[in-house]
């Protein structure tokens, strides 16, 4: 504002309004935008869960620690849901009506591996009864003794389904011996099992 | 006054806006947290204090201790280390590649080392994942173990960062600003002893040489002997602690409950936000971290 220094004491100065100037605009939007940047990069995605050094939470998640895992039991996973969850389901429960529940099941459960090996090697078929439950499913469970043909791969299978924690099932592990022995057992068999051939007295 | 109108609506929203990103802001990010169950532990975290413990932060509290100590433990990063679980079938491949690790630990052609096996240290998550992925590949079960580092980490102060969750139990959070004394957010792991507790509160110097920590001998009670020992009387080394006038000197029960506020402050538990491996169980530890009573009192340590 202009001075007039010959009347000064007359003076009295005015807030006036001028506009701001366009570079100042600029670089204050500049800043805003890097700003951003840097908060995107550096805030975590706003989670409250995600402190320093992880960037979001997938990179949190990624970096948890990681459990022992049983290299039998994760062989076993994977044949398992190759092979049985397209009609036992991922969670071991079956389907009503046509595929009875592996999870919790007094036949996966027995003491010995025994019955459920012969039923992955020769298939089953007729009512039965799990866990008290009658089953009159007229579905027929398939054979897989030609399909697996690794014992360890089928012992690490009924490894995963009787030991399977996430199910109720805690059953002991299978070796490949105990494969080896029940498919020499039961070679010439062709036919599926039926329940009174195996587990006569299931229990109640 | 000029342009008053937009003076007052100019503070306002000033005011208006630091509230919602001072106040409401971090309430909606935070406010929401629960203690919640650890998978692998199956405790629930935070976990709750005892009666004593909670009356002790209130002491805590009163007594300033929040001036001078901290609970807050600081990590910004992360070393990872590999641990093989299983060999595999495929021994003659392995052999080789443990042999081409630094340090010598194994001669190709001996039998393989026992799992669980560290195979390397000091690495960080895409190294490590890029190196687990190779010994996958060989048919080894490995698995990746994380270690928080951070020069509060060194001082033993924490094995991981505090986070808001640590604080949900507790009303006010005794976070502290200076570290005149060392941070306390795992004194009840690194000091696991109530009685130790109460001789530091009493005579600082006489368990912490160079401790320049006030005494806080008015939590205790100085008795006369000729009543006979007080079983709750302060003991170090096994003789009875005692005052300038020889009188035995006894916690009152606001000391005891410092003490047991104290004994509860604890990062025993990796949590989600800030994982780690869980801290190697130590027997000693557990022998001496009973909760504080006569028996605790009387023992000599």
């Amino acid at each position: 504002m202009a001075e007039d220094s010959s009347n000064l004491t007359e003076f009295e100065p005015r807030a006036a309004q001028a506009p701001v100037p366009i570079s100042f605009c600029v670089a204050f939007f500049v800043l805003i935008y890097l700003a951003t940047l840097y908060l995107d990069g550096n805030a975590g995605g706003f989670q409250a869960k995600v402190y320093e050094p992880f960037a979001s939470l997938d990179v949190l998640a990624a970096a948890q620690s990681q459990k022992n895992v049983d290299p039998r039991f994760e062989k076993g996973r994977k044949a398992y849901a190759k092979y049985c969850a397209p009609c036992h389901q991922s969670n071991g429960a079956g389907s009503p009506g046509q595929y009875p529940p592996l999870a919790g099941s007094d036949w996966v459960n027995a003491e010995s591996p025994g019955l459920v090996l012969r039923v992955i090697l020769n298939g089953l078929t007729g009512p039965i009864t799990v866990s008290g439950v009658q089953w009159n499913t007229s579905v027929q469970m398939m054979p897989w003794r030609d399909t697996i043909e690794d014992d360890e791969e089928l012992a690490s299978l009924a490894t995963y389904i009787r030991g399977q924690s996430e199910w109720g099932n805690e059953a002991d592990p299978v070796t490949a011996e105990q494969v080896k022995a029940v498919r020499a057992e039961t070679v010439g068999r062709t036919l599926p099992w039926t329940q009174p051939e195996l587990f006569p007295t299931p229990n109640p | 006054m000029n342009n008053g109108l937009l003076l007052f609506f100019g503070v306002l929203f000033a005011m208006i806006a630091s509230w919602f990103g001072f106040v409401h802001s971090p309430q909606l990010q935070l406010g929401g947290q629960v203690p919640e169950q650890d998978e692998a532990t199956g405790k629930t975290f935070p976990l709750p204090r005892t009666g004593a413990a909670q009356r002790g932060l209130d002491v805590y509290r009163q007594n300033g201790c929040v001036s001078c100590h901290t609970q807050q433990v600081r990590q910004k990063n992360y070393r990872f280390s590999l641990v093989a679980d299983d060999w595999g079938t495929n021994a003659a491949q392995i052999g080789k590649a443990l042999s081409s690790l630094a340090g010598g630990r194994f001669q190709e052609g001996s039998a393989l080392p026992p799992t669980p096996f560290r195979i390397q240290d000091d690495l960080s998550l895409a190294e490590a994942n890029r190196i687990a992925g190779e010994w996958i590949d060989k048919g080894a079960s490995v698995r990746r173990v994380n270690h928080p580092v951070d020069a509060d980490i060194r001082r033993g102060w924490g094995f991981r960062r505090t986070v808001a969750r640590d604080y949900l139990l507790d009303q006010p959070a005794m976070l502290g600003s200076r570290r005149i004394g060392p941070d306390l957010s795992n004194i009840g792991n690194r000091r696991p002893d109530a009685n130790w507790h109460l001789l530091h509160l009493f005579q600082p110097r006489k368990v912490v040489q160079n401790s320049f920590m006030p005494s806080y001998g008015y939590l205790f009670e100085k008795q006369d002997l000729r009543g006979g020992e007080n079983p709750n009387a302060l003991r170090h080394k096994g003789g009875l602690v005692t005052d300038d006038q020889g009188r035995q000197v006894v916690p009152k029960p606001a000391a005891r409950d410092l003490a047991a506020y104290l004994l509860s402050l604890r990062l025993d538990l990796p949590v989600f936000e800030a994982p780690g491996p869980p801290p190697q169980p130590d027997e000693s530890d557990k022998a001496n971290s009973q909760p504080i009573d006569k028996s605790q009192a009387a023992q000599t340590k």
